[in-house]
């Protein structure tokens, strides 16, 4: 026993030692209580472009209301977790945050098919979940607790019918579309809204993300008689489109859509190609809103490179959730999703003002539309006339 | 039409770049090397790097792509496949598939390529082409030229040298190769670094073409590759090069035609099923093991 | 037991299950298959389209799904029978492809869209969400292990392995090999629509993407790493690959890089998978059972 006690007592040191050294991790990197926002998004893989951006612009966002005091006198943390764009992860982690991390609200950085996965889930667990940017129509149809912040792509296109017509002022227009949801989705928006503009769509050229080339499809239309071509993608089909157009000759105007809205479509075009192409997005650079011009410089700064609509989405996810749980004075669920209900006019985000949500949960916001000139975004029109910013 | 044909061509001379250093790895080593992609990509990224860093040096870049993409596939051959050449087929394979994984997470971090796509603007000294009407743009024009220097030093090297006769030797049968004299692990090292430089020439090549470079562009790359090697009978080079232009053909003609009907991928593997069915094994193939 | 737990190991249940369904296909069959997602979706799909928009209810949607996938499968085969090895590898590549693009580009199945709203499996009025659903897959898993056991040990097992070992020695004794390789593309891409009508349900939505290249690989990773012709290769192998994304989730951002570095390494440790023929943990085994029965009087 004696020859023990030195061992043992060099033992206890250590345990005690090692208790001391991790106490300090075990405390909330906040010191005291927080309120958990859950978040994830794609941050490996294909998507991981997307899914980074919406972080980034989370993350601000978080630093943005604690600066301002937090939320009901606490600040707020984010809860992150990278789905590498599969559904089942999406899965896992939403089963994670609404149980074991009891985050009060989520926030989804992902496109549609991984969130409606955790969607399902968050409503399941009765725990409110805000949709940054993700497209597909019955994302909010999942429940009371799911909402969207992103422009609903049937609004979007509708908007875009708008401005093919008062803008552009032509009749006949082709579409490119990816074949994916979004694609589908904005598409059907068009084409549902431009009957009633009198617009005809005389074809409609699907491609596939991994197409690198859409010179046959281009040339198809250079044959048609079009005024106009409407086009979706994400900034490197946008890029491409633009190249591709300007090394054939073409000179059809396009329409473009808010995933044309990142710098990165400048970086890859080609000199002069990106020039004179149009989009509807809900990201205005030169508005005189503060809270617009405060988000581009901080996330300049930040992160080294332009913020773009993902982002701005996912910030505003954040912002329209923090003023809704103020507004509630509770982290209670059922009061929180009233609270969002009675927004009815928000300015301090960054792709409003947001004018409300409909009863299925989508947000009521004016659609920007936006011009290149000499290489610049420039606000051409904003739509914010109600029947079209209702459409559903 | 003249466009069409133009673009043909180009697309047609950038799958044999690929195809061809593919088919040469595959002869030899009989290995599903999908990590073919993850060299190309690497070698894209290599160019972009150097040409950031001195402008105007594509042609150094190119090079150092090449040399780089080269002593990638050697080192991919000496740490992965040569302990597993002869393992049942499907390991090889995984094996393949966990170094394309790993390559292309890697290259998504932020200190290599991140998760954005990049921008290779790079004007190559070449005057336009002008043939029959329709004009190559410059890039373009590199694109043909160099692939038609590779598909002829390849021609040269594997019908007009020894080292290329101990290539088709060892293709034959790598055991019967050895025991005749052949110098195995040379050639097998050479073989992996030409194929692999081929590679890395494509990826800097297509980055230019599409003034883009991005840590997944070898996705596409993994299966489009392997189409054009398999309808081409899997071993043979001149058949790689068919089969190439055929897929070309076939996928800019119909997306002509028919505008986005279905996706081209799958146009092609439908393509290829269909030949396959009649040709089991592939269009000019003979190796049956 | 935690929410994220429960569901995590039920996503492995399906991988299990499609592991040792293609494990009989490459495994005992001998045909090397990267399009065996196609058929996962399928099974998939047909449940999500009996449920959403027929109503539909367990178990015939499983039912439906089993048998759709299996008779495509089966027609599968019928192309099997004149392509082989590496030509087979690409041509399943492309099934896998154009099942994809079908269910993209098929408004029916929802196109783009895919199919949301599929209900969880209801039971006598109680729904499988969480663990009871865990347990039904598990359950799954159990009878799909006893049954391929008693395959193997059938005559058909022996036409299969038969076959695998040597194709023209087979012939020559008087099997029929075409038979015997559909019959295995039946049976093997019928399981694989039982994992994806559970995986439906289990998920509530579906998408053609879900159902693409990436997944058709990560299966044969499986098996492969596994051990492919052996009983408890495909289980080891999906319980590893498809549990190390999530264990590995503290490297956050350097996940994969450590995924595909591990299982290189793995498959150049042991080139016939972890518990093949001759791995290092078979003898482990094998040597743990003959202790055992050494002990016993």
């Amino acid at each position: 026993m004696l020859i023990h006690l030195p061992k043992r007592r060099a033992f206890i040191a250590a345990i005690g030692l090692a208790a001391v050294i991790t106490l300090p991790l075990s405390v909330p990197a906040l010191g005291g209580e927080t309120i958990k926002v859950g978040f994830f998004s794609p941050q490996t893989g294909f998507a991981a472009s997307d899914g980074t951006a919406a972080l980034h612009g989370a993350t601000l966002a978080v630093q943005f209301v604690n600066e301002k005091g937090g939320v009901i006198g606490k600040k707020i943390e984010l809860v992150n977790y990278d789905d590498a764009s599969k559904p089942d992860q999406a899965a896992n982690v939403a089963q994670k945050m609404t149980q074991s991390d009891k985050v009060v609200v989520g926030v989804s950085g992902s496109y549609s098919f991984l969130t409606r996965p955790a969607a399902v889930i968050f409503q399941r667990a009765k725990v409110p979940l805000m949709t940054a940017y993700a497209v597909h129509p019955q994302i909010t149809e999942t429940g009371e607790y799911v909402f969207r912040t992103g422009v609903p792509s049937q609004v979007e296109g509708g908007a875009a019918a708008w401005t093919v017509s008062n803008v552009m002022k032509v009749k006949r227009v082709a579409l490119i579309t990816m074949d994916n949801d979004a694609g589908a989705a904005l598409a059907d928006g068009f084409k549902k809204t431009a009957k009633s503009f009198g617009i005809e769509v005389v074809t409609e050229e699907k491609y596939s993300l991994s197409d690198k080339d859409l010179r046959p499809l281009l040339n198809r239309i250079k044959g048609m008689d079009v005024g106009a071509i409407y086009a979706n993608g994400f900034y490197a089909q946008a890029a491409m489109l633009a190249n591709q157009r300007q090394e054939l000759g073409i000179k059809i105007p396009v329409l473009g859509m808010e995933g044309f809205d990142s710098p990165k479509f400048f970086e890859l075009s080609k000199p002069g190609a990106a020039e004179g192409v149009m989009i509807t997005t809900a990201l205005d650079r030169g508005s005189s809103n503060p809270v617009v011009q405060r988000f581009l410089r901080d996330y300049q700064k930040a992160y080294g490179v332009s913020a773009d609509m993902v982002a701005a989405s996912s910030f505003d996810a954040v912002v329209v959730l923090a003023e809704a749980i103020n507004r509630a004075g509770s982290v209670n669920p059922d009061s929180i999703v009233k609270a969002l209900h009675s927004i009815k006019r928000l300015e301090g985000v960054t792709t409003g003002p947001f004018l409300g949500f409909t009863e299925g949960g989508d947000v009521i916001k004016p659609v920007v539309v936006q011009k290149v000139i000499g290489g610049e975004w420039n606000s051409v029109a904003i739509i914010d006339d109600p029947a079209i910013m209702n459409l559903h | 039409m003249g466009v069409t044909l133009a673009n043909i061509v180009v697309t047609g001379c950038l799958y044999t770049l690929l195809a061809i250093g593919l088919t040469m790895v595959y002869g030899m080593l009989r290995v599903l090397h999908i990590a073919h992609a993850a060299v190309f990509a690497v070698g894209a990224m290599v160019g972009l790097f150097v040409f950031q860093a001195v402008p105007f040096g594509l042609w150094l870049a190119i090079l150092l792509a090449m040399l780089a993409s080269g002593l990638m596939g050697v080192a991919i051959y000496h740490v992965g496949y040569r302990w597993v050449l002869d393992a049942p087929r499907g390991t090889p394979l995984i094996v393949s598939i966990g170094i394309f994984i790993a390559v292309q997470a890697l290259l998504e971090r932020p200190f290599l390529l991140g998760p954005q796509a990049s921008s290779f603007d790079a004007s190559p000294d070449l005057p336009a082409l002008a043939l029959g009407g329709f004009g190559f743009t410059p890039i373009q024009t590199t694109i043909v030229l160099s692939t038609g220097a590779v598909g002829a030093g390849v021609w040269y090297l594997l019908s007009r040298t020894r080292l290329g006769l101990s290539w088709r030797a060892l293709s034959e049968d790598i055991n019967m190769a050895r025991s005749l004299g052949v110098a195995t692990q040379n050639a097998v090292a050479l073989n992996m670094f030409l194929g692999s430089a081929m590679a890395g020439l494509a990826g800097v090549l297509i980055a230019v073409y599409e003034n883009s470079v991005s840590a997944y562009m070898g996705e596409v790359v993994a299966y489009k590759a392997f189409v054009i090697v398999v309808l081409g009978g899997l071993g043979s080079v001149l058949g790689a090069a068919v089969a190439a232009f055929t897929l070309a053909a076939v996928e800019i003609g119909i997306a002509t035609v028919f505008g986005g009907l279905f996706p081209r991928n799958a146009i092609g593997f439908a393509v290829l099923i269909l030949i396959l069915l009649f040709a089991p094994t592939g269009l000019f193939g003979k190796r049956l093991d | 037991m935690d929410a994220y737990l429960i569901s995590v190991f039920t996503f492995i249940g399906f991988w299990i299950i499609l592991a040792m369904s293609l494990n009989l296909l490459v495994g005992y069959a001998g045909q090397v298959s990267i399009g065996h997602a196609a058929f996962f979706g399928i099974g998939a799909y047909t449940s999500a389209v009996a449920t959403v928009k027929f109503g539909v209810g367990f178990p015939l949607d499983l039912i439906l799904a089993t048998v759709l996938a299996g008779v495509l499968g089966g027609v599968l085969g019928l192309p099997a029978l004149r392509v082989r090895h590496d030509f087979l590898v690409l041509a399943t590549m492309g099934i896998n492809f154009i099942v994809v693009a079908i269910l993209l580009y098929t408004p029916a199945f929802g196109g783009a869209y895919g199919i949301v709203g599929i209900p969880p499996i209801t039971i006598a009025g109680v729904e499988f969400l969480g663990l009871s659903m865990l347990l039904l897959v598990y359950g799954f898993v159990g009878v799909l292990f006893i049954l391929k056991v008693l395959l193997l040990k059938s005559w058909f097992g022996f036409r299969l392995v038969a076959i695998r070992d040597d194709e023209e020695a087979a012939a020559a004794i008087g099997i029929n090999v075409a038979s015997t390789k559909i019959w295995a593309f039946v049976l093997s891409c019928s399981v694989a629509g039982l994992a994806g009508s559970l995986y439906a349900r289990q998920l509530g939505s579906v998408y053609p993407d879900n159902f693409g290249f990436v997944e058709s690989v990560t299966i044969l990773a499986m098996v492969v790493l596994g051990g492919s012709g052996t009983l408890i290769g495909p289980v080891i192998g999906a319980v590893i690959l498809g549990g190390l994304p999530e264990y590995l989730r503290f490297l956050q951002e350097w996940r994969y890089v450590l995924y595909g570095v591990i299982l290189a390494l793995l498959m150049i440790f042991e080139r016939d998978g972890l518990f093949g023929p001759k791995s290092r943990l078979r003898l482990a085994l094998v040597r743990w059972r003959h202790a055992r029965h050494r002990v016993r009087p």
